[in-house]
């Protein structure tokens, strides 16, 4: 029984991990752990530096622990602080094998033998970050994201247009039934965050390297986050929407912003708890009446809905979400995306994806995507199919391999990618 | 070491190797790419400065886009005559380099602002990290009307070369398109021996076996007075399969009176 609380417990806190800084894993470690992202980042949205809870469940996940290795000290370890976590630190680094970009036509070779990119193997993310809890409920949160550029002399490598080199912020988070309250510079709520840049749901089918909401995107501004209820949130903010108008009018102008941004995402959180008999297990001891009734545990069905509407001037952007988890570690996620703009330039992407988690070390996915970008003269759309594995060895370390299926108006394209993920 | 943690090693080295080496083995299994390109043929693109989507190039460094047989284009006005067609997609990493993307124009080079790779306006790379060309494709552009023509992919068919002899090919009518004792001429031989088979009008005469003689009525006017006169004097053999046309030597009718003929058969011409 103990093994299998052990278990069940070390499921649970794989799942509030919450994202490791830019996956997609976010919904699905929320909705299979059915609370909510602040539980193991700093960040309410999710992804980024970890809370004490989420570094030592992190601690613990891999095929084979510490433990197993006979590295007790690294197993036993409690905190990625220090000072009663007034300090704590953290750590992204990812290493990614793809072959960039798509394929292209070579007008000597002809259409029948395009020309596919090499394999290259790469930094994708080298990120700390730094917490500082100078009072009780009051967060001072950094976290710098380098780029290949930056081991160059360019320190801030804005790899897309619109994305922010960094976050900085201020959380604060009463007792009681105050709202929280962030300050800086930070994503703000829209939709479900991701900052894995190869979805398209917040992108551009025309362009999928210049997405509408870049990833690392962040902008100055202020949050109010509200939960009256255990199953209702609400965040409001406002922000300078600096990163935007670099997206939208880069070399052309294609819509007119105001000096401020809005955001607003309302998530309606409900759950259904099933009362599940278990039988009791065989103790050893036969028939004496210690640990021999079945016991009653809750069968949970997570489930988040929401939408949100960020916008200045003429853009507005509108995302609804919807998610299913139970603690077996199934989560199935779908999320559309809505933008509009000056320009006759609307998108309409969707994406669906579900994982499934038998073991804390080992999840499986498969998601499916479409973007659709619909100009005055031109539509086009693009769909994506992904199955990937996350696969934990050891704690600190992913290892994530994935079959990518891209078509668009000119290409059918497939790769098989490959990701290492060192995190702290 | 106790027994339960030796146990526990077992399953995890278990687990490691079977699931783990499934992860680690996906690339390879499933690690064939697939790369197809669609509507890769060749095309060509009329455009004019006068259409909206193309006004830009009206000014010198004005941009537009155009797809074109599965190409995204750019076309850069570089000069009062000159408009280049590229590939607009940045040969690093495919970022679109259209205006309302991530490409500027700046005068003398094509930068893609994904990552700073630039290009001039015959699509060399000037600058990395892109390494290899775009591709640039042949426009003609008349800048006194301010119409244009942008070929992709393969050769366009090559214009017909012309079939008349060269003993025929730079024989010119003496008579005027309106010269009234010709045309009165060529009229009054026409309706003797050409109308039976081509009609009184040129419009060939119903239920005539096929070919249809209707060949004269269309498109006259493209055809050089040599080529006319190669065509009367060879008849059928010059002409389509089973043509019945009949050959009209000097003998049967003077160059005078042929290109009295040809002079009323160019009046019958749309």
């Amino acid at each position: 029984m103990i093994q299998r609380l052990s278990f069940a417990l070390g499921l649970a806190l794989l799942a509030l991990l919450g994202a490791a800084a830019v996956a997609e894993a976010t919904p699905r470690m929320s909705l299979t752990a059915g609370t909510p992202c602040i539980a193991c980042h700093v960040n309410p949205t999710g992804g980024g530096g970890r809370t004490e809870v989420g570094w030592g469940a992190m601690s613990r996940v891999g095929a084979v622990t510490w433990s197993d290795l006979g590295l007790d000290s690294l197993h036993e370890a409690e905190s990625n602080g220090w000072m009663d976590g007034r300090i704590a630190v953290g750590l992204d680094f990812r290493l990614q094998a793809a072959r960039l970009g798509n394929p292209t036509l070579d007008e000597a070779r002809g259409p029948d033998d395009p020309v596919v990119p090499d394999y290259t193997v790469f930094p994708m993310q080298l990120q700390p970050y730094l917490v500082l809890q100078p009072l009780d409920g009051l967060s001072l949160y950094g976290t710098f994201a380098a780029g290949p550029e930056t081991f160059r002399g360019k320190l801030c490598d804005e790899v897309f247009p619109g994305m922010s080199c960094f976050e900085a912020f201020a959380l604060y988070e009463p007792k009681g039934a105050l709202p929280t309250v962030r300050l800086g510079v930070f994503q703000p709520a829209i939709g479900v965050r991701h900052d894995d840049h190869t979805l398209f749901v917040r992108g551009d089918a025309r362009d999928r390297r210049r997405p509408i909401i870049a990833p690392n995107y962040a902008e100055p501004g202020a949050e109010v986050l509200l939960q009256p209820l255990t199953w209702l949130r609400a965040e409001v903010g406002a922000y300078a929407p600096q990163g935007l108008d670099k997206t939208l009018n880069g070399a052309v102008s294609t819509a007119d912003l105001w000096p401020v941004a809005y955001n607003a995402r309302l998530t309606f959180l409900p759950y259904l708890r099933i009362p599940v008999e278990v039988p009791a297990e065989d103790d050893g001891f036969g028939d004496d009446g210690f640990g021999d009734e079945p016991t009653t545990e809750d069968y949970v069905i997570n489930t988040w809905i929401g939408a949100s509407a960020y916008g200045s001037g003429d853009f507005l952007l509108l995302n609804g979400f919807l998610g299913v988890g139970i603690h077996e570690g199934v989560a199935l996620v779908a999320e559309v995306s809505h933008s509009q703009r000056t320009l006759d330039y609307d998108t309409l992407n969707a994406w669906v994806g579900l994982t499934y988690t038998p073991w804390a070390w080992l999840t499986g996915a498969l998601r499916a995507e479409r973007a659709q970008t619909q100009t005055e003269v031109d539509k086009e759309i693009t769909w994506s199919y992904v199955a990937g594995l996350e696969f934990f060895p050891v704690p600190g370390v992913e290892i994530r391999p994935e079959y990518r299926l891209v078509q668009t108006e000119s290409y059918l394209f497939g790769q098989a990618t490959a990701q290492l993920h060192l995190f702290y | 070491m106790t027994q339960e943690s030796a146990g526990m090693n077992r399953r995890a080295f278990l687990q490691l190797l079977g699931c783990g080496g499934c992860a680690l083995a996906l690339p390879g299994v499933a690690g064939c790419t697939i790369a197809e390109l669609y509507e890769s043929g060749g095309g060509e693109l009329a455009f004019s400065v006068a259409e909206p989507r193309f006004s830009a190039l009206g000014a010198v460094d004005g941009v537009a886009t155009a797809d074109v047989a599965g190409r995204p284009l750019i076309l850069i006005r570089t000069g009062e005559d000159t408009i280049v067609a590229l590939n607009r997609l940045c040969t690093h990493v495919q970022c679109d380099m259209g205006p309302t993307q991530s490409g500027r124009w700046d005068g003398e080079k094509l930068i893609c602002t994904c990552h700073d790779s630039h290009f001039d306006a015959a699509g060399k790379v000037l600058k990395g990290p892109a390494t290899r060309d775009l591709a640039a494709y042949p426009v003609t552009f008349d800048p006194g009307t301010g119409e244009g023509r942008v070929v992709v992919g393969s050769t366009p068919e090559p214009e017909p070369e012309d079939p008349t002899p060269e003993e025929f090919r730079d024989l010119v009518n003496p008579y005027a398109d309106d010269d009234a004792d010709a045309l009165a001429r060529g009229q009054e031989i026409w309706s003797a021996q050409c109308a039976t088979c081509h009609g009184a009008q040129g419009e060939s005469v119903a239920g005539f076996p096929e070919p249809v003689p209707t060949a004269f009525q269309s498109g006259t006017s493209g055809y050089s007075d040599g080529y006319l006169l190669w065509r009367l004097r060879t008849g059928a053999a010059t002409g389509p399969e089973n043509s019945i046309m009949p050959a009209y030597s000097a003998q049967d009718l003077s160059d005078d009176d042929a290109w009295k003929v040809i002079t009323y058969l160019r009046s019958l011409g749309p």
